[in-house]
């Protein structure tokens, strides 16, 4: 029904800069009362596309893994061998679409790229590793991706 | 923080003035690890007449960004009075909440604005940018040049050939304890410092920990204070040039490291002044640690407002620097 959430909060967030905003005399809450505005703007942008985003995100971390389990399958060090036994089973995927149950996934799948963070990074210039140097950079290019999606342009320096 | 207690506080220090009155008591926007607020006073003394002050309170903060406490800063000021490094004369230190609800600590207020993009970008300021980024490069050269044996109880690794290990170390630990999710693009950043830690420095040198532009007093006459000396350390004093040279402080938009010079111009500045020499590759590590510590505060941030242990709503913006901090961190180690 109407109104969405969204719409809602793009509600609220007018309400109160008509109705507060001329209210607040001291310079520290106004600033409190920008930053709650900006708060509210990144929630509604949010809200929208969180599904979305996390189901592309589990997706793609999922084939990173695979990839990246493949990769060290053919190198012959203990710490690779780990790595390898750390990605032998992926955690399941979500049981359905809610929030919770897809940022659970997510963070699962983002608890394996962390484990395996030593062999990524020293994959840019160790020549053992050199098997993984593929993966590096696709986990580079996907974490660098979704970070961006998560950008907030007035927080953003340069 | 009022008008009331301000007094009290005031009479019990300063027993033998007369007719203490305190005005313009406001926080100040901003100070994310402590409170910061600016009042002015007035009292009357034997002999000297009317006496007035501008004064500043730092004031421990419910839940911060960052674990530290009033003493250091206290300390430092005190103990740089005099030393050429421009800081604000401290007055009293208060290590419980008996006279404002928690510990705090008073100084002199200084003449002159913190306001990083006013001072890059404001035409009214152009004209003393080139003075303060001179400035910026020879007082930090002063503050790595202090004997930090006038500090004892300043933080410090175990030698100079750890101080990069330990800051590793110490802020590895910090993001386990307040991470809330896991932080595959700083596991990866920590990965790649342990690597490629820098050679010791010759000595341990005093850092400041948040040498930047926007943690400096400014006015028309140049840099006037240094302030927010929270995360001071011992350890290596390129630590500050990498901090103040990561992207978030280029304020201009551009290339220019704190928005004031370039990288070259302010190493150049730097050695100029008396500062040890600055290789790349040293910059490059203290670069991306700076980086990674950066969104660690705000990781810490982030427990906090998640927690409820604070109604700072910037504890809650600043969780959304670090997908920036990530982006730059990448682009660092590729």
């Amino acid at each position: 029904m109407r109104p969405y959430p969204e719409e809602v909060l793009r509600a609220i967030q007018t309400g109160v800069v008509s109705h507060f905003a001329p209210e607040l005399t001291s310079n520290y809450s106004k600033a409190q009362f920008a930053f709650a505005m900006i708060l509210f703007g990144v929630a509604t942008r949010d809200y929208d596309s969180a599904v979305p985003d996390l189901v592309d995100a589990n997706t793609t971390l999922r084939a990173l893994l695979t990839d990246a389990a493949a990769a060290l399958a053919g190198i012959a060090r203990d710490d690779a061998a780990d790595a390898h036994a750390a990605l032998a089973v992926l955690p399941p995927s979500a049981s359905s679409l809610h929030l919770s149950a897809l940022r659970g996934e997510n963070e699962a799948l983002r608890a394996l790229v962390s484990q395996i963070a030593p062999l990524i990074e020293a994959a840019g210039d160790d020549p053992e590793l050199a098997a993984l140097r593929p993966s590096r950079a696709a986990i580079f290019a996907h974490l660098s991706a979704d970070a961006r999606r998560r950008m907030v342009p007035i927080l953003t320096a340069g | 923080m009022n008008e009331e207690q301000l007094v009290a506080y005031l009479r019990h220090r300063m027993p033998d003035v007369q007719g203490i009155a305190v005005a313009n008591v406001a926080r100040i926007p901003g100070g994310a690890s402590r409170e910061t607020w600016s009042f002015d006073a007035r009292w009357s003394e034997d002999g000297a007449g009317l006496v007035e002050r501008a004064f500043i309170a730092r004031r421990d903060p419910t839940a911060s960004l960052l674990d530290s406490n009033n003493d250091l800063e206290f300390d430092l000021y005190t103990a740089l009075a005099g030393s050429g490094i421009p800081v604000p004369p401290v007055h009293w230190i208060e290590r419980d909440g008996t006279w404002i609800e928690r510990p705090f600590f008073i100084m002199e207020r200084l003449p002159g604005a913190t306001d990083a993009r006013t001072l890059v970008t404001s035409p009214e300021f152009a004209g003393v940018l080139p003075l303060v980024a001179q400035q910026k490069a020879s007082i930090l050269a002063k503050i790595h040049g202090f004997d930090i044996a006038a500090l004892p109880a300043l933080a410090r690794p175990p030698s100079a050939a750890a101080s990069a290990m330990h800051e590793v170390e110490r802020w590895e630990r910090t993001m386990r304890a307040d991470m809330l999710e896991p932080q595959p693009t700083l596991e990866i950043a920590f990965a790649w410092l342990k690597r490629h830690l820098p050679p010791p420095p010759e000595r341990l040198a005093l850092v400041h920990g948040d040498y930047r532009t926007g943690n400096f007093l400014y006015d028309q006459s140049g840099i006037t204070g240094v302030l927010d000396w929270e995360m001071a350390h011992a350890g290596d004093p390129i630590e500050d040039i990498g901090w103040l040279a990561i992207k978030s402080w280029r304020w201009a938009g551009d290339e220019r490291v704190g928005g004031v010079c370039t990288r070259e111009e302010f190493i150049r500045m730097y050695e100029a002044a008396g500062g040890g020499k600055v290789e790349a590759a040293t910059l490059k590590f203290w670069e991306i640690f700076s980086n990674v510590k950066f969104a660690i505060i705000f990781i810490t941030g982030t427990k906090s407002i998640v927690q409820g242990k604070t109604p700072d709503l910037l504890l809650a913006l600043t969780a959304f620097v670090n997908p920036g901090l990530e982006v730059e961190l990448l682009e660092l180690m590729t």
